[in-house]
């Protein structure tokens, strides 16, 4: 299965500016997700990271990677969250940076399932930027209340 | 201690980031160790992953402490002994 950019906002809640996915290349419901992320100098952040040097926050990196498990995940559910509930990023584990992103990259995010429950998911990540790892580690996504907190 | 309960042991020490020996047999993962449940999924994760089982989610619950991980890893292996 593929996604295109108004597939992919169907499915997240994520919206400008923080909407980190713009399409899935491949969707494995229950197993696995590969998506691009277009970086372009015209994001907003790059105003203030860095004002003499353009480089692509590693927690939107991240951010990215969260997004396509949350996508991955969304896919993947038989049955829907129980009403008032969302799944929330709640660990990052060993997540490393190895090299930096800047504009005109694709980041291309695969994350694969390592185990999943009704009520959250263990999920790794990695970042790759023409063939090469730019990041990656494991997350550990939770389901909340709304108003329990919890990041992603 | 058996291969099981040392192997066991090490990877929740990797997981909640305690010395291997610091963890009790009994500690309640969340009342004892203010652990929360996502460290379960993760135990569970990890134990499924090492020994190439299948725990069914229902079980999840039942991972609260050191002792009940082991119980309920031993059981879904059958009685076999790690390796």
């Amino acid at each position: 299965m593929k996604l295109d950019f108004e597939d992919v906002r169907r499915r997240l809640a994520h919206r400008f500016p923080l909407l980190m996915v713009d399409r899935a290349l491949e969707v494995e419901p229950g197993r696995r997700i590969v998506v691009e992320k277009h970086v372009t100098g015209n994001e907003i952040h790059f105003l203030g990271h860095f004002p003499g040097r353009a480089i692509m926050p590693g927690v939107l990196i991240l951010e990215s990677a969260a997004q396509a498990a949350a996508l991955l995940l969304a896919c993947s559910r038989e049955e829907a969250l129980p009403p008032g509930t969302v799944l929330v990023l709640g660990t990052v584990r060993a997540w490393h940076f190895v090299k930096p992103v800047v504009p005109g990259d694709t980041l291309r995010v695969e994350v694969q399932v390592v185990k999943m429950v009704d009520a959250g998911a263990v999920v790794e990540g990695r970042v790759t930027v023409d063939g090469q790892e730019v990041a990656g580690g494991t997350l550990v996504f939770g389901q909340v209340q709304y108003g329990d907190g919890g990041q992603g | 201690m058996d291969n099981l309960e040392a192997e066991v042991r090490g990877l929740i020490a990797e997981i909640v980031e305690m010395e291997p020996e610091a963890i009790e047999l009994d500690a309640d993962f969340i009342k004892d160790m203010g652990l929360d449940s996502l460290r379960a999924l993760e135990v569970l994760a990890a134990l499924e992953r090492k020994y190439r089982i299948q725990i069914p989610q229902e079980r999840l619950l039942q991972l609260t402490s050191l002792r009940k991980v082991i119980e309920v890893t031993r059981e879904v292996m059958g009685g076999k002994v790690a390796q």
